[in-house]
């Protein structure tokens, strides 16, 4: 077992396959030696900042949503996964191809979608990376300007003019 | 300042990034413009930007070239642009790009510009030259017009170039093969495919190139004889090329076609093999060439390296084929297409030599070659489980054999062809199940399987018309009902998203509804041929509603057989839109036309019978043929027959027949003084505000989806559409094709159409030329009647407007 504390000291317990999903854990691990000694800081990673979200697990389906935990209930999701192939440059990757179960539990509010995509990014898991830039990339296709605005609350900071001449310049990629 | 969003404040550039990968390269130009951040970081990740396509590929091929003026559509200007500091500086928004432009794309891998009126001039350009000299790898300038011989010497500061593609550029002759040879002498793959002019001459000097592993030579109809065979001499060492594509394409191949030049005399294989040895892929797409017996066994000997080979295999090359069995199973890839002439046995014994596992495409010369027993295919998929591409003619099938077939091919199947097949529901449900990858499906002279009732072969007259009617309306009944497989065709969501190309062809008993259930499924259509099948409003606005990819399509109209008719409960649609169309249609054009009095509806009426029996009498020319027809029971015969009892008065489309057929209805109706038929009989005439009329409008013009009447229509969805091929009367008149067709169809180049007179005058066909002349690049009109073109129009068609007009087969003459 290993232990992982998140940054606001919550300690989770988790096998090492399952930890080692992230090639941080795993190099730390490797690095420091015996894991079972002290528990692992990830000051990066909040256990629970954010309010609500779906589990995969109607149980607590109602209950606070951990990064760290779902991140956690990921790994433990997939540890019986194939390691995946490497990836070709010849084959753009596409955003299709989410797993049911993936889409599942990523099915969450957007702050609580970007805290895990974060944290796989820092916890360097590539899988929950790929999954989570997958749905965001989802949310985006196919939407103009102004909706993908409007989905991230983004606000407009260019003037009329720039915003004129930047859509000037990549005018050529529609009507295609 | 409002504060950043989340997505802002959270992401860092890297996952912003590894999001826009997944993205594809429109959404990323998009998003450029969403704010600052997110522009910045776009404009600085070349890695997203490795790939630049500006082709104009989904033309199929026919798009008009006119020199545009417009910034977005002139290649030349839009690339100058993105890729120049200078106008990035001065720009009155300099400062707002503290990273110029060309960032984006300064390591750039692949471009595509097919289609388009590149002058690759711009590739002189030193700012060019030196942004893509080290990253460009990869050029495809297929079918760009303004390439030409000389003007290759241009790509002569692209030093990492390995792939070249100038297919299809028709201005390239030997001499720009000999340009090449000697200034961009290392690139390593070569694609010639369909470059008329050159010959073996300039071929020859290719084998310069000592880099060079692939050529493709498809469809250069001017090379003969094999390249090297004019050297005679071997050269001095042997060539490095590892793939060799000669033949046709047999995407673009029509039946029949292929005959004219595809055929290969001296055909050396020894000599192959010792120039090449080290071939791994030799494509002899639909070439038949004289190969003597051993030419196989040498090949395959000789070229130890060989993984892929696509073959013609005809009567007398199986034998052969069984014989190097062993050595076709260590293959990775073989691609057959069989020639006319071999029979189910020759294809057993193949099957019995185990030469197939490696088997990915199986295609055949004619539709009608049918090889396969249920036994038999069984054996052929349980021995070659990775076939991608399958065509078959299912004469001795069982309505069930393609479930275990496609069980069998599940993963890897793409193209599914099946031509004269039975096919059960199950069948139907099991291809939208199991095929994960079907991108193409063609399912063409459907066969019902008629349970229960006797296939009545009525070979002696007399007693004919009455049995057949009744074994024909059998068919219909079972027919239509067999439409409803078309249901389980769509079934299953993925199969839906994944079809990009669907022919449901010859065979009638498709109703309207199961038709536009595919459309209005399968959402990523290209490619729509429901050629001879009965199409409707419903399937046009389907169509115009969910496919806004669609660039082929076609359709064939008619109505459904009288006696079909007549056995439904309900009238048809089609029926009750007739019915209330008045005959008032196309008035002003006829009146216009011929000057008689066709100003109210009554006198429309008269003019009609008037004009309809003088064409019959005009016709009486071809009475024996005729004759013969009405004395034959063919199918339209019996419908146009019971047409008349009915006086239903419809159009049917093939030319002459159903004409004659409508003459008399409308000359019988009138003499009964039925007010019921002459009802009828005026559905011959669609108006603009019938399901036909409004169907077509909005299918052009995508008003369908108009909610409002404040509401501007939302986006026309038709706008990519390239080709229509529309047979039979749809409705289609004057007004339709001058005002809808002409603001909506924005792209389209090619306009097929057959039969459709109905309001439909040479007026409006040149004023839909006149406004569409820039991208409108053929038409092509078959039995229009109302369409008589004078010398004039025809003038002003072909020659002001270059609008390659065909009438009834003959090409409009250019005066050149």
């Amino acid at each position: 077992m290993v232990r992982i504390t998140s940054s606001d000291s919550q300690e989770f317990s988790v096998s090492q396959d399952i930890a080692c999903q992230s090639q941080l854990i795993k190099n730390m691990i490797e690095d420091v030696g015996d894991a079972d000694e002290q528990p692992i800081p990830l000051p990066n990673v909040a256990g629970a900042i954010l309010q609500k979200g779906g589990s995969c697990f109607p149980s607590i389906s109602n209950a606070p949503k951990l990064t760290l935990f779902a991140v956690i209930e990921y790994a433990t999701m997939h540890k019986d996964d194939p390691p995946s192939a490497p990836e070709t440059d010849a084959k753009p990757s596409t955003s299709e191809d989410i797993e049911d179960r993936d889409k599942q539990f990523l099915n969450v509010d957007q702050g609580t979608l970007f805290e895990i995509i974060l944290a796989a990014n820092y916890l360097d898991m590539k899988s929950l990376l790929d999954v989570g830039c997958k749905t965001v990339a989802n949310m985006i296709k196919g939407k103009t300007v102004e909706e993908v605005r409007a989905l991230f609350n983004i606000v407009n900071d260019f003037t009329p003019e720039e915003e004129e001449q930047i859509r000037k310049e990549n005018e050529w990629c529609e009507d295609r | 300042m409002a504060p950043a969003a989340l997505i802002d404040q959270l992401f860092p550039t890297e996952v912003l990034i590894a999001v826009f990968k997944l993205v594809d390269e429109r959404d990323r130009c998009r998003l450029c413009t969403v704010n600052q951040r997110w522009k910045r970081v776009l404009y600085n990740a070349p890695e997203l930007w490795k790939r630049l396509d500006l082709s104009n590929r989904c033309t199929l091929g026919g798009d008009k070239f006119i020199e545009h003026l417009d910034h977005i559509k002139n290649t030349n200007n839009l690339l100058s642009s993105l890729f120049s500091q200078q106008q990035q500086t001065s720009s009155p928004y300099a400062s707002l790009s503290q990273q110029p432009s060309v960032t984006r794309f300064s390591r750039i891998t692949r471009m595509d510009l097919s289609c388009t009126g590149i002058d690759i001039d711009f590739f002189s350009q030193s700012y060019v030259a030196y942004t893509l000299s080290t990253s460009l790898t990869h050029l495809i300038l297929s079918g760009c017009p303004l390439v030409t011989s000389g003007s290759l010497f241009n790509l002569k500061s692209l030093k990492s170039l390995t792939y070249l593609d100038i297919s299809h550029c028709d201005n390239v002759d030997d001499l720009g093969l000999e340009v090449l040879s000697f200034f961009v002498t290392w690139l390593q793959e070569l694609n010639l495919a369909y470059l008329f002019k050159i010959t073996e001459h300039g071929i020859k000097k290719l084998f310069r190139m000592v880099g060079l592993r692939a050529l493709n030579l498809l469809g250069c109809c001017r090379v003969k004889s094999y390249p090297w065979a004019i050297t005679n001499a071997v050269p001095k060492s042997p060539l490095q090329l590892r793939e060799l594509s000669i033949g046709e394409d047999s995407r673009i191949q029509t039946r029949g076609f292929w005959l004219l030049w595809c055929t290969w005399q001296h055909w050396d294989m020894k000599k192959l093999s010792d120039i090449c040895p080290f071939l791994e892929t030799i494509r002899l797409n639909m070439v038949l060439f004289d190969l003597p017996p051993q030419g196989l066994q040498i090949l395959l000997d000789e070229c130890k390296h060989l993984k892929t080979l696509c073959l013609v295999i005809e009567r007398n090359t199986i034998p052969t084929l069984c014989s190097v069995a062993e050595q076709l199973r260590n293959l990775k890839m073989l691609d057959l297409t069989v020639h006319i002439g071999v029979q189910g046995e020759q294809m057993e014994s193949l099957l019995a030599a185990n030469a197939l596992p490696k088997l990915k495409a199986l295609k055949f010369h004619s539709k009608h070659t049918d090889v396969f027993t249920d036994d038999s295919l069984k054996t052929l998929t349980t021995q070659a489980p990775s076939m991608e591409y399958l065509e078959l003619n299912g004469d001795n099938l069982d309505s069930s054999a393609m479930i275990p077939v496609v069980e069998r091919l599940s993963t890897t199947l793409q193209s599914l062809l099946l031509h004269h097949v039975k096919l059960s529901n199950n069948a139907m449900r099991a291809i939208a199940k199991k095929c994960k990858t079907l991108r193409d499906l063609t399912i063409s002279d459907l066969q019902v399987d008629v349970k229960g009732t006797v296939p009545q072969r009525c070979g002696v007259n007399g007693v004919t018309e009455r049995v057949l009617a009744t074994t024909e309306r059998e068919k219909y009944k079972h027919g239509l009902g067999a439409a409803n497989k078309l249901k389980w065709l769509v079934s299953d969501p993925s199969i839906c998203m994944r079809l990009k190309k669907i022919e449901l062809a010859s065979y009638t008993g498709f109703s309207d509804k199961d038709l536009a259930c595919i459309p209005t499924a399968c959402t990523n259509l290209q490619w729509v041929d429901f050629h001879f099948s009965f199409t409707f409003p419903k399937t046009l606005v389907a169509l115009s509603k969910h496919c806004p990819n669609l660039l082929y399509l076609r359709l064939f109209h008619s109505n459904p057989p009288a006696f079909y008719d007549a056995e439904s409960p309900t009238p048809s649609r089609a029926s009750v839109s007739a019915t209330s169309a008045t005959p008032t249609t196309g008035a002003p054009n006829a009146s216009q036309r011929r000057p008689s009095s066709a100003h109210s509806s009554a006198n429309r009426i008269a003019f009609l019978q008037a004009a309809q029996s003088a064409r019959l009498s005009t016709s009486s020319r071809t009475s024996p043929f005729m004759a013969s027809l009405y004395g034959d029971t063919s199918r339209v015969n019996v419908a146009s027959k019971r047409d008349r009892r009915r006086g239903s008065g419809r159009k049917s489309v093939s030319s002459d027949v159903p004409r004659v057929s409508i003459a008399q209805s409308v000359v019988e109706s009138s003499k009964k003084g039925n007010p019921a038929t002459a009802k009828g009989k005026s559905k011959a005439v669609y108006k603009c505000s019938s399901p036909e009329g409004q169907a077509l409008i909005s299918f052009s013009l995508g008003s369908e989806v108009k909610k409002n009447a404040s509401d501007v229509p939302v986006p026309l969805f038709n706008k990519k559409l390239r080709v229509l091929d529309l047979s039979g009367n749809h409705g289609l008149s004057d007004y339709i094709l001058s005002s809808a067709f002409a603001e909506g169809l924005t792209n389209l180049h090619t306009l097929f159409l057959e039969g459709c007179d109905d309001g439909l005058t040479e007026s409006g066909v040149v004023k839909f030329a006149e406004k569409r002349w820039k991208t409108l690049k053929r038409m092509h009109l078959r039995n229009c009647r109302g369409v008589a073109l004078n010398v004039v129009q025809e003038n002003f068609l072909s020659k002001s407007l270059e609008i390659d007009v065909v009438v009834d087969g003959g090409r409009v003459r250019n005066l050149d």
